[in-house]
């Protein structure tokens, strides 16, 4: 079953097309990484999948049905942001409180449990926290509420590294526990690779690739030579990045379709064939030019 | 897997429950409010004087009407803020569409308007206890009678929910586009002083009685209600496309 | 120039309860009071009321230090004296409405008749002339009580002033009396239904009748420079 369908998703700001004409579905119970550069839509992606937007034009479908100002979406969905905010009278218990009012599935223990792990005080007021604190609350609150739908967008903003760590252990196994479709965005892949089980790239408002992480990893290989052999090896292929390395050494990184015949000849000219890391990958694939930074600082 | 199904009604149940608690503040500035209008009270709001061959009878008259003034601007403000992005975005931090929203925020506005109303009339209570102590002049004691409390309270009540219902639309309005924030005090205070002596005036004083001078109280009910229950689903209406967050 | 004080003030109210309010709620670092703290203030404020709405009926009621009377019977009282006055009968009046007399000895033809501190007396003249020139003044004076709401103020009365001066009847009118009252009205959402708000409308105020009856020789002749009323029995 289908959790989210996604046809020709537009969303319009003025002039600019923040999503163009986005389609993709995604099942029940996987674990999705939406990755994408700052400003590819993610978070208005998910902002119309909560309900809080309005799509501009094309179909979004949650559980089947269309998520705007919606009661059975809204009571299966929670979406945590660092924007988010709780009614300052409250303190961060009653803040839990509330929240398990609302959602049927919130498990107290668990919520109680993280709760004490990360040491919050009860009494503690959510504006008073600092920012790492804050995304780490957000998390016990997106977790505890176990909805069929979870979106984390940029989770971990602001948390130092072991509480990183731990915030993905909980995910997992918590999600272990308890399966359910979630969606997590960020712009780097490399550090919840190992969470996903899925992969959604977007640039500009569009879908370039939704696949397996395990698909991923295989899905470019780089290549190093001679300029002149690795120009000519590229040619028909599809080039994502490619990188001049001293005066005449080149490295490219093209799309994996090759047989593994194929990467022996090449080896056979000289290239050197090296596999690309998915994170890697999601970077060339979403930056906004073919060449890096450096070609900004190249005078020809 | 099984999708947790809940109804609007106990969506609004919830968010109002919800709300009472997170929106205290708003029975903080009441009291503080309050405690200022019977301050403001101790002027008295008038004076009347007799006098015969033998006698000069100075008598004056204290009442809640400042502090039932002060509760009226108090619930057009609160109303105001509930509207406002900060508040707004607190509801969709949890289960709620925008009729919900706007359903639970009436009842809460509801509340507050019984609330408001019930302790303005009980401030004149504290005024005459403070009257007796502090005051130098003798005291005369105007009976209640239970109809003018039922009435009272009634029309108390009334008048604080017309305004709550009023700022909750100027707030809808101005959520909607900023501009009504500017919009709306100038054409208001352009009508209040550049209106008098023209047609507006008439207008004015017409709207003015419509709801000050009626003195029927099953008419005021009347009108009251189809007026907050306009501006309500105005208010409902405007919002209900509105984005969030 | 007076009235805008209030629309000032009632501007800075607003001012004052929206930034009290924003402050209060603004996402900054200080929450000046918690929930829990908000909630005993309120219910301490509730109950304040309460307790003040449950004592302010016992209050005393201005019956402690006046004692209570039925304006109607002010009023009845009045009528009766001033009947009794004109048909000559006060003699047989009650007691009560009784306040002093004085006796002259004057044998002059004639007899002025002043007032001293005003122009008008607080009382009404009524003059009885005797069958016979006795050569004797009698001047009576009469008062009913005089009430505020259900509060009789008759004792706070002071009784007029009468001597003969010369050929002058030289009468004073008692000082006047000051009293100072608060009172509580209904609020503006209550007075707009029952009609009430009128602030003299509230209060029913009976000033009694005051009568000084003279009772003087037949053929003594009164001359009243003043306007003054005078009122012959026949």
């Amino acid at each position: 079953m289908n959790i989210i369908e996604c046809r020709s998703l537009t969303k319009v700001y003025g002039a600019t097309k923040v999503l163009n004409n986005l389609s993709f579905e995604i099942q029940e119970n996987k674990i999705t990484g939406l990755i994408g550069r700052n400003g590819a839509g993610k978070t208005t992606l998910l902002k119309i999948i909560a309900g809080y937007f309005r799509e501009t034009s094309g179909e979004i479908k949650i559980f089947s049905e269309r998520p705007f100002n919606n009661l059975l979406v809204s009571a299966n969905v929670i979406y945590i942001n660092d924007q988010m905010n709780f009614p300052a009278a409250l303190s961060l218990k009653e803040i839990l409180d509330v929240s398990s009012t609302f959602y049927e599935n919130w498990n107290h223990e668990l919520s109680d449990r993280l709760f004490d792990y990360f040491s919050f005080q009860p009494t503690q007021q959510y504006i008073n926290l600092s920012k790492g604190m804050k995304s780490t609350f957000n998390m016990i609150v997106g977790l505890s509420a176990r909805c069929a739908l979870t979106m984390f967008d940029e989770p971990t903003t602001g948390m130092d590294a072991a509480v990183r760590k731990d915030f993905y252990r909980a995910l997992l196994k918590d999600y272990i526990d308890y399966p359910r479709t979630i969606l997590l965005s960020s712009h780097h892949l490399n550090e919840i690779e190992d969470l996903l089980e899925d992969v959604l790239l977007i640039k500009d408002g569009k879908e370039l690739l939704h696949i397996e992480v395990e698909d991923l990893k295989e899905w470019g290989i780089g290549v190093q030579g001679p300029t002149t052999a690795v120009k000519e090896w590229i040619k028909n292929r599809e080039v994502i990045h490619s990188k001049n390395i001293g005066l005449d050494q080149m490295y490219t990184v093209v799309k994996n379709v090759d047989s593994e015949l194929d990467k022996q000849k090449s080896q056979a000219s000289g290239l050197l064939i090296t596999a690309v890391s998915s994170s890697d990958v999601c970077v060339y694939l979403t930056s906004k030019t073919k060449g890096g930074i450096d070609d900004v600082f190249i005078k020809d | 897997m099984s999708l947790s199904r809940i109804s609007l009604q106990e969506v609004v149940k919830r968010q109002y429950t919800y709300k009472l608690r997170a929106y205290i503040q708003v029975f903080m500035s009441l009291v503080f409010i309050q405690v200022l209008g019977i301050l403001f009270s101790f002027n008295g709001v008038g004076m009347m004087g007799t006098s015969s061959n033998t006698f000069d009878i100075s008598v004056h008259f204290y009442s809640a009407d400042i502090v039932v003034i002060f509760t009226l601007l108090w619930a057009f403000i609160s109303a105001i803020l509930i509207t406002t992005q900060a508040y707004r975005n607190d509801d969709f931090a949890f289960i709620t569409n925008r009729l919900s929203s706007n359903l639970s925020n009436m009842l809460f506005l509801l509340t507050i308007s019984l609330v408001g109303g019930l302790t303005a009339l009980l401030s004149s209570h504290i005024m005459r206890i403070l009257m007796f102590v502090l005051g130098q002049s003798e005291y005369l004691y105007t009976p209640t009678e239970v109809s003018e409390w039922i009435i009272g309270l009634i029309a108390t009540v009334l008048y604080v929910l017309l305004f709550a219902a009023i700022g909750y639309f100027v707030g809808t309005l101005v959520q909607l586009h900023k501009i009504f924030a500017v919009l709306l005090p100038v054409i208001f205070f352009g009508i209040l002083i550049l209106g008098a002596g023209t047609m507006n005036e008439a207008i004015f004083r017409n709207v003015f009685e419509f709801i000050f001078e009626e003195s029927s109280l099953a008419l005021f009910m009347v009108k009251i209600g189809v007026l907050a229950a306009l501006l309500f689903s105005g208010s409902a209406l405007l919002s209900n496309r509105m984005e969030v967050r | 120039m007076l009235s805008f004080v209030p629309i000032v003030i009632v501007v800075i109210m607003v001012i004052a309860i929206t930034s009290l309010l924003v402050n209060l709620t603004k996402r900054s670092s200080k929450v000046l009071f918690s929930g829990s703290r908000i909630r005993w203030m309120f219910v301490g404020y509730l109950s304040i009321l309460l307790v003040c709405t449950g004592l302010s009926p016992m209050l005393p009621k201005g019956e402690i230090t006046y004692q209570k009377v039925d304006v109607n019977q002010l009023e009845r009282d009045s009528n009766e004296l001033y009947e009794a006055a004109i048909q000559g009968n006060i003699e047989n009046v009650d007691s009560k409405y009784f306040v002093k007399t004085r006796n002259f000895d004057y044998t002059e033809k004639q007899l002025n008749i002043a007032v001293v501190n005003e122009d008008f007396l607080s009382a009404s003249i009524f003059v009885e002339r005797k069958t016979t020139n006795d050569g004797k003044i009698e001047a009576l004076h009469y008062q009913t009580g005089s009430g505020l709401n259900e509060m009789s103020i008759s004792d706070l009365m002071q009784p007029l002033g009468i001597n003969i001066d010369k050929n002058t009847l030289m009468l004073e009118n008692p000082e006047k009396i000051k009293l100072e009252f608060s009172q509580f009205q209904q609020a503006f959402p209550i007075n707009q239904f029952t009609g009430k708000g009128d602030f003299s409308d509230t209060n029913n105020f009976y000033g009694g009748t005051s009568i000084l009856y003279l009772k003087i020789p037949k053929d003594l002749e009164l001359n009243n420079t003043y306007e003054i009323d005078l009122q012959y029995v026949e």
